[in-house]
């Protein structure tokens, strides 16, 4: 479970306080196991401390660093917390779910789908199946579209006998519009797609 | 039941629709339907049809042209049209990967698996009215129960005629001899007309029942045949 992997505290880490520092080792974050409060990983290199916020609520701040980090000690931003070594998976899946927050906010529809079915089939193509069943695993629905849910939907249907977490995704999706819709509108919705 | 009348536009009220897809149908030769895709972007329309073997056509911008040309208004919802949009923009990006054959069979071939078209080990290719069906099951609706599909007389007049077209236009299209032996071989499966695949769009429940869609269809059809010959090869 990647996404718990990363975002789970130890408990055990909590109780000794290390120094603020952590490195960036291969692309990813390794030495961080000791942290209790810290920062993380971005991928675009012309911002100057860390480079995108993927998650931000009360109690998680994640972001990316860049490969031209690799090595870099970084000061730790308060009241983050997280204690395991983040995998380069766990990066490409949240570049993707960054990627189409971002899309959603400017508003486009057509360049959301565009994205996503490019991406989603490239990696499907590919069989990168592992990449995928992470998406569905880290997401939270509602942070999502419905034109991007039913579109994720959409170009996965073909490959649902590999997609082991795609059911679930499903299920969230149908709660949620059902939640939206009325009963009969929901099911013209998502026909065809679990 | 559908409102047959409500659900075909002309291009005029089609542009000033808010529909998002539509499959278009027209005459493309004397006794010959024509029927492909158009959707929505930046603001324009677009038309992606199969016009012939390994030919995929795609109209920019050009649905204002296609007078002799009838849209169906689809049931289908909104937000599943913008996916079915974005599926039909993911294969014209892809057509450089593996060319569209022509082909008479059809029993479910689609778009998403294994990078390009994914067609059954029986089938050789698509027909421009198996073609919006494909593209439609890659979005996971099937426009018509093709199990319950039944074969014509009428169909074999066709398929007769594709194969001596498929023959007549083996070099300007470099179609193999294989590939028109096989297509040949395909005689006698059942036939899904333009007209039929265009008005399966537009019941409120899809697929709707054959009976229903070939009924619809064949008033579709007299409808085109009235309207002016629009678009050639």
């Amino acid at each position: 479970m990647i996404a718990e992997e990363v975002l789970n505290i130890d408990t055990e880490s909590k109780k000794i306080k290390k120094p603020n520092k952590f490195n960036i080792y291969n692309d990813v974050i390794e030495d961080n196991m000791s942290c209790t409060e810290s920062l993380f990983i971005a991928n675009y290199g012309t911002f100057s401390f860390f480079d995108n916020i993927l998650k931000n609520d009360t109690s998680n701040i994640i972001a990316f660093c860049t490969i031209g980090r690799k090595g870099h000690a970084f000061e730790y931003i308060p009241s983050v917390a997280f204690n395991h070594i983040l995998s380069k998976k766990w990066i490409i899946v949240n570049r993707i779910k960054s990627q189409i927050l971002n899309l959603q906010k400017a508003g486009n529809i057509e360049n959301t789908l565009d994205y996503i079915f490019d991406t989603f089939d490239e990696l499907l193509i590919d069989n990168k199946f592992d990449l995928v069943n992470s998406f569905f695993e880290i997401i939270d629905v509602n942070d999502f579209e419905i034109n991007s849910l039913v579109g994720i939907l959409t170009i996965t249907t073909s490959w649902k006998d590999n997609l082991l977490l795609r059911n679930a995704f499903y299920q969230e999706v149908y709660e949620l519009i059902n939640s939206m819709f009325l009963s009969q509108e929901a099911n013209r919705i998502l026909e065809g797609l679990e | 039941m559908v409102n047959f009348d409500e659900s075909v536009l002309n291009v005029c009220d089609f542009l000033d629709s808010s529909e998002i897809i539509s499959i278009l149908v027209g005459q493309s030769g004397e006794d010959q339907l024509h029927c492909g895709i158009v959707y929505r972007f930046n603001g324009k329309f677009n038309a992606i049809h199969l016009a012939w073997h390994f030919y995929l056509a795609h109209e920019e911008g050009y649905v204002k042209n296609l007078t002799g040309y009838l849209f169906l208004k689809s049931s289908i919802h909104e937000i599943r049209q913008n996916s079915i949009a974005a599926m039909c923009r993911r294969i014209l990006k892809r057509q450089d990967e593996q060319k569209i054959p022509y082909g008479l069979l059809y029993t479910g071939g689609n778009f998403t698996r294994e990078g390009v078209l994914n067609l059954d080990t029986q089938e050789s290719g698509l027909t421009c009215a198996t073609f919006v069906m494909a593209v439609f099951k890659s979005c996971g609706i099937q426009l018509i129960d093709i199990e319950n599909w039944e074969y014509r007389e009428t169909d074999s007049v066709w398929h007769k005629s594709i194969v001596e077209s498929l023959k007549d236009t083996k070099d300007r299209f470099g179609i193999s001899e294989l590939h028109i032996e096989n297509v040949s071989n395909e005689q006698g499966c059942s036939r899904f007309r333009p007209e039929e695949v265009a008005t399966s769009s537009v019941f409120k429940e899809i697929p709707a029942d054959s009976k229903d869609i070939i009924r619809f269809g064949e008033e579709l059809r007299n409808i085109v045949m009235k309207k002016k010959r629009n678009i050639h090869l």
